[in-house]
């Protein structure tokens, strides 16, 4: 499957872009600091709305000098917070919010937090990438600030091809070593979720067999104790992702589910490859009519990471609680 | 054979050999509505079931707190009507002279059984089930104030029991249908109303787009001028991101003065359809599920 299809979806189509994104480097702690406060200080002169996300001491440290004129981002939890693809969904979504309702520029502060790291820094990498496809549309000016010396170097090396614009010596300048999102994950590929144990359920489905698949998410989802919403929006996210896969994936499709006491997670499984590495990060235009499926299915529950590798193209699911 | 019919007032003992399972409550409710409608006290006999009932009644716009209040609506529950099906032939017919007394003393017109009876006798072999049937037809013979509709899904009875029950009925209702594929079931109660009932997704979303086609044909060669049409969601129980905007997508070719009005849409439904964009779509008016009559 090559990429020549629709790689500049979110890119060149749609609204002008309008995500101003750039990566600086520190060499220490206070370094972070001594960069970070007045680049704070210059959002606000600007009448940017700022916010920011960065380990707990550095926010810490924020919120002690601006108080809550500050906005600080939080980071998701559990599975959520593991895949960079989720994490700069909610936080598009959240943005966004935040930009409709001020209208103002938002200046985004990002801090490397090496707790998010995961096994290889990939992490980083994804999120950017995400990053750039999901915020395209959004008036953000967003600076991600990375340690010259990370444990993996795969942060700096996605850091490096993640943003077009570099900030040096107070300065921000092209950066020739950008990549679209598109090459990046070509290249970086988003890593599989976690390895799970052998799934309480599991069934090929087809296009005529979705039924099914909505019955089994359902009953498993409501028998974890789900509210009525959660289970309606669970059940949409799973329908639209198997949708996606029997329409443009590669037979035989799975669904498997598994039931912990406390959480159910489903998952999808084909053996085709997608065109568009990251798809659904981005609302389509109010009257386009095709597009919004795994848009929807994002939406509709707490995390979805999706990735391809040899065996195909696989979607882990976590509804909402 | 029984005489096809297609008007609810005409039933005695009727059996409804139903095309999908959509259809056995579209039929079921439309009777029963109709039986209280004019003043008739109804039994439903439910196998957990019950729900489903309801919720195509409160979909058509009956008050069925208020129906089930006056006891103009009986659901007999699961367990009670598992044994009414085990009880000996003379047994049942005892019951059903009393209930039939009953009601008449209670002040309604008549009564009307409708349940899962059958089913459960089917579960005894169909000889079981075909001896049931001659005794409610003998009763019902008797009783002109009685009526009963018989509802054979036929995911349940096989082609022989359907073929040998359908014998034993006078009457057959039948109710025509625009689309019905076991999972979606469309039908046209007016030329420029389409009623969904069941859940949309990939699998018959081009079937949508077509009838849709055609109801935003008929309107345009009803009213050129202008003026509306319905697709009633109100038994729409799923429906997926295109479906969504494959209905309101379905306004963009209309001219200013037509509009597409989305009736009675069940909560779930409302919320996809605003998160796939409905605001933007000015032609498309949501008519909310009506107060109840």
């Amino acid at each position: 499957m090559t990429r020549t299809v629709d790689r500049s979806a979110g890119e060149a189509h749609g609204p002008q872009p309008r995500l101003q994104h750039a990566a600086g480097f520190y060499e220490s702690p206070s370094d972070l600091t001594a960069l970070l406060l007045p680049m704070v200080q210059d959002g606000l002169d600007r009448g940017d709305t700022v916010a920011i996300a960065a380990p707990d001491a550095v926010t810490a440290t924020v919120a002690s000098v601006f108080g809550a004129r500050v906005v600080v981002l939080t980071h998701p939890g559990g599975p959520a917070g593991r895949s960079g693809q989720t994490v700069a969904s909610l936080r598009a979504r959240e943005l966004a919010a935040l930009a409709g309702r001020s209208g103002a520029t938002i200046t985004v502060l990002i801090a490397h937090d090496s707790r998010h790291d995961g096994p290889d820094g990939t992490f980083w990498t994804e999120l950017d990438a995400a990053t750039n496809v999901a915020m395209a549309h959004l008036p953000l000016r967003q600076t991600c600030l990375f340690p010259s010396f990370p444990l993996h170097a795969q942060v700096i090396d996605g850091a490096l091809a993640n943003h077009p614009l570099l900030l040096t010596h107070g300065m921000l300048r092209r950066n020739d070593g950008y990549r679209t999102a598109w090459d990046v994950l070509a290249a970086t590929p988003a890593p599989a979720a976690m390895l799970l144990g052998p799934p309480h359920h599991r069934q090929t489905f087809d296009a005529v067999t979705l039924a099914e698949v909505r019955t089994m998410v359902e009953r498993a989802v409501r028998s974890a104790g789900h509210g009525c919403e959660q289970v309606d929006d669970a059940v949409t996210a799973v329908n639209e992702v198997a949708t996606n896969a029997v329409e443009h994936g590669r037979a035989p499709a799975t669904v498997s589910v598994w039931e912990a006491p406390d959480e159910v997670i489903i998952q999808i499984d084909d053996r085709g490859r997608l065109h568009d590495p990251l798809p659904g990060l981005r609302a389509p235009q109010p009257h386009h009519e095709r597009g919004w499926g795994l848009w929807l299915a994002r939406a509709s529950c707490s995390a979805l990471h999706l990735w391809t590798d040899a065996d195909g193209t696989h979607v882990r699911l976590h509804p909402h609680r | 054979m029984p005489n096809a019919i297609d008007d609810v007032a005409l039933v005695e003992h009727t059996c409804v050999v139903a095309q999908s399972p959509e259809h056995v409550w579209e039929a079921a409710a439309r009777w029963v509505s109709h039986e209280i409608d004019h003043g008739r006290r109804v039994l439903y006999f439910e196998d957990e079931t019950a729900d489903r009932l309801l919720d195509r009644l409160d979909d058509d716009g009956m008050d069925v707190d208020a129906a089930i209040g006056d006891g103009a609506l009986s659901i007999i529950p699961t367990g009670q009507t598992r044994a009414v099906a085990k009880v000996p032939l003379s047994d049942a017919e005892q019951m059903m002279r009393t209930v039939i007394a009953e009601s008449e003393t209670m002040g309604f017109s008549g009564t009307g059984f409708i349940g899962e009876t059958t089913r459960c006798r089917y579960a005894d072999g169909l000889a079981n089930l075909l001896a049931y049937e001659q005794l409610m037809e003998r009763v019902l013979g008797e009783f002109p104030q009685a009526s009963r509709l018989c509802l054979f899904d036929p995911t349940i009875f096989d082609n022989a029991a359907v073929a040998a029950v359908r014998a034993q009925h006078r009457t057959e209702l039948v109710g025509a249908a625009v689309f019905d594929d076991g999972l979606l079931r469309v039908t046209a109660p007016v030329p420029t109303t389409l009623r969904l009932a069941g859940e949309l997704d990939y699998s018959n979303v081009v079937a949508l787009a077509r009838m849709i086609d055609g109801l935003l044909g008929r309107m345009r060669t009803g009213s050129a001028a202008g003026g509306e049409a319905t697709l009633d969601l109100s038994s729409l129980r799923f429906l997926d991101a295109r479906s969504a905007t494959t209905m309101l997508g379905s306004v963009r070719d209309l001219s200013a003065a037509h509009r597409v009005v989305l009736a009675g849409p069940r909560p779930r439904v409302q919320r996809l359809l605003q998160r796939c964009g409905l605001e933007h779509w000015e032609r498309v008016v949501v008519r909310p599920r009506t107060a109840r009559r």
